[in-house]
């Protein structure tokens, strides 16, 4: 190869990191950040939905905290990521928030706790979860880094497994046999 | 924080990029014109290879395509929702997102 072919090569070799770059880290973060919003409204409209059709009040402290709760994560969806949630987890160490948390969350329970009807009660505390849950999937399957790690940690963990079926059944074999070895021969 | 972190990441990538890119072009210095180079190095060498980048602008097209007819529909039937919800609950709370459903300049 020429000089000029080797600069070539190498040009294209950048342009192609480019094109990738453009793809993982801008196009693909940015559809996850509106999937997320998507599954959040739709979280959202069935909350709405509910109150009307079963007379939940949209005054009633725990549906103003849960919409409230879901308003928040709508409009910061884009900055929910895995690296930001382990800041934060060391930042509220560090900084001895945790008494803001806990605060929250026992604001949370007492505003359960005031809903008069079981029924709404169950349906909030159902809803709240599925946007946990919605948050917490996209935050571990919106990185790919943190989703390699994660499929990487399960398949050792599974081929730990695997291992320890495998010795224990040899184990076993072993076993059978000395028990057997030890006793006298049958005799007919 | 994570701005400035995420701003002093960019610029360091990019520079460093800019250096590998200019040590791989400096070699042609003064050579031939970027029009030479593109049809006489660069086209040859992906010639086995052009189909995919084809197939990669049209999908970026087709994608581009969608997000703006989304955009559109979001913008158009969003409205609709807020008036409807807002008569059954004139104190509707809101995500504070534009009628597009993206985030707020100020929220970047």
């Amino acid at each position: 190869m020429t000089p000029t072919e080797v600069a070539a090569e190498n040009l294209l070799v950048w342009i192609d990191l480019a094109l990738l770059y453009l793809i993982v880290f801008v196009l693909y973060p940015k559809y996850r950040g509106d999937a997320l919003r998507h599954r959040l409204f739709v979280i959202r409209g069935e909350l709405f939905d509910y109150a009307i059709a079963n007379g939940l009040p949209f005054d009633d402290p725990a549906y103003v905290m849960l919409r409230d709760s879901i308003n928040s994560m709508l409009r910061f969806a884009h900055k929910i990521s895995v690296t930001r949630f382990l800041v934060l987890s060391v930042a509220v160490r560090w900084f001895s928030c945790t008494g803001m948390i806990t605060d929250h969350d026992r604001r949370w329970q007492e505003a359960l706790g005031g809903v008069a009807v079981a029924e709404h009660r169950r349906k909030i505390v159902e809803l709240h979860e599925r946007v946990l849950l919605t948050v917490g999937r996209h935050t571990i399957l919106g990185s790919i880094f943190w989703f390699l790690l994660l499929v990487n940690v399960a398949f050792v963990s599974h081929l730990q497994q695997r291992y320890k079926k495998f010795l224990m059944g040899k184990a076993r074999v072993v076993e059978f046999g000395a028990k057997h070895t030890d006793r006298p021969p049958v005799v007919a | 924080m994570f701005g400035a972190f995420r701003h002093l990441a960019t610029c360091a990538t990019t520079i460093v990029i800019a250096y590998f890119v200019a040590d791989a072009v400096k070699v042609l210095a003064g050579q031939e014109t970027i029009a030479e180079f593109v049809l006489r190095v660069l086209v040859p060498l992906r010639s086995k290879s052009w189909a995919c980048y084809v197939v990669l602008l049209a999908a970026l097209g087709f994608a581009a395509r969608q997000y703006r007819l989304r955009k559109r529909a979001i913008a158009e039937m969003a409205r609709r929702i807020v008036d409807l919800e807002r008569l059954l609950d004139p104190a509707r709370t809101s995500s504070q997102l534009t009628s597009t459903g993206d985030k707020r300049p100020e929220d970047r």
